[in-house]
């Protein structure tokens, strides 16, 4: 599930929230691309997945370890650490049970910022359709 | 008084070079770029293609191009990098063909992405220059 949404950050830009099954490989990934590694298409798929799985925060872990005391609601800490929009931190809190990971994921790829290529770009790439 | 909260941004436009041994086509491309033709993210790579050809400004086929004319004449010299001199050169020897444009950010999301990375990428086909980024 992916749930895009405008960050109230000074930039207002787009956002996603990348709830997953579990940690997409990095080889996975360039073969659902169907790139090869050692390629332009490859590098910047590459940097793609060090983007969301290495540089962006996985927020189910951030809150578990570090603010679970602090904020009594995942929700909370959403909208109250990273000013989420309500709507956006219910739908959120939603899938914490069902995510293993939720990535908060803020692109600086400007092709995803277009809400709807990106959510359906991103959704190519992580959205689970068979074994991985 | 106005205060502005924000950033002030402009507009750029930034120059690609290919040299190829064929006409451009986009087999040949999604080759180069090593990106399969069924890849479910081969719209990138589409719009790409056709923001090159679309934005294709000058095409020389040096195999029958006037072998009396200095390479670069064909061009607009003040907007080649000395490499892309070289390249042109190059590929007047070799009897290639030459395609020269520009790709722009205020466009779609796409070529503006393209337009300010920064790359340079060749097989046995084909060479592409967008090397030009000036941001």
């Amino acid at each position: 599930m992916i749930i895009p949404f405008a960050s109230r950050d000074l930039l207002s830009r787009h956002s996603f929230v990348l709830c997953l099954p579990g940690l997409v490989t990095r080889a996975h990934f360039l073969r659902r691309a169907k790139v090869k590694p050692d390629s332009y298409a490859g590098e910047l798929v590459t940097s793609l997945h060090d983007a969301i799985f290495r540089h962006s925060l996985e927020l189910k872990r951030d809150y578990g370890e570090y603010y679970r005391l602090e904020y009594e609601t995942f929700g909370e800490y959403l909208k109250r650490r990273f000013l989420f929009p309500p709507e956006i931190a219910d739908k959120c809190s939603e899938h914490f049970q069902r995510s293993e990971l939720m990535i908060y994921f803020q692109p600086h790829f400007y092709f995803l910022e277009d809400f709807e290529y990106g959510n359906n770009f991103l959704g190519k790439l992580l959205e689970r359709k068979g074994k991985q | 008084m106005k205060i502005r909260a924000g950033f002030v941004t402009n507009s750029s436009s930034t120059s690609f070079l290919i040299v190829a041994k064929n006409d451009l086509n986009k087999a040949d491309f999604f080759d180069l770029m090593g990106i399969d033709m069924n890849s479910p993210i081969a719209d990138l790579f589409d719009q790409f293609y056709s923001d090159i050809v679309a934005n294709t400004e000058t095409q020389v086929d040096f195999k029958t191009a006037n072998k009396g004319v200095v390479a670069e004449r064909w061009f607009e010299r003040d907007r080649l990098s000395e490499h892309m001199v070289k390249k042109i050169r190059e590929a007047k020897e070799r009897g290639l063909k030459a395609y020269y444009g520009r790709l722009h950010s205020e466009s779609n999301p796409i070529q503006a992405f393209f337009c300010t990375d920064c790359f340079e990428v060749e097989n046995d086909k084909i060479y592409f220059d967008g090397l030009e980024n000036v941001w």
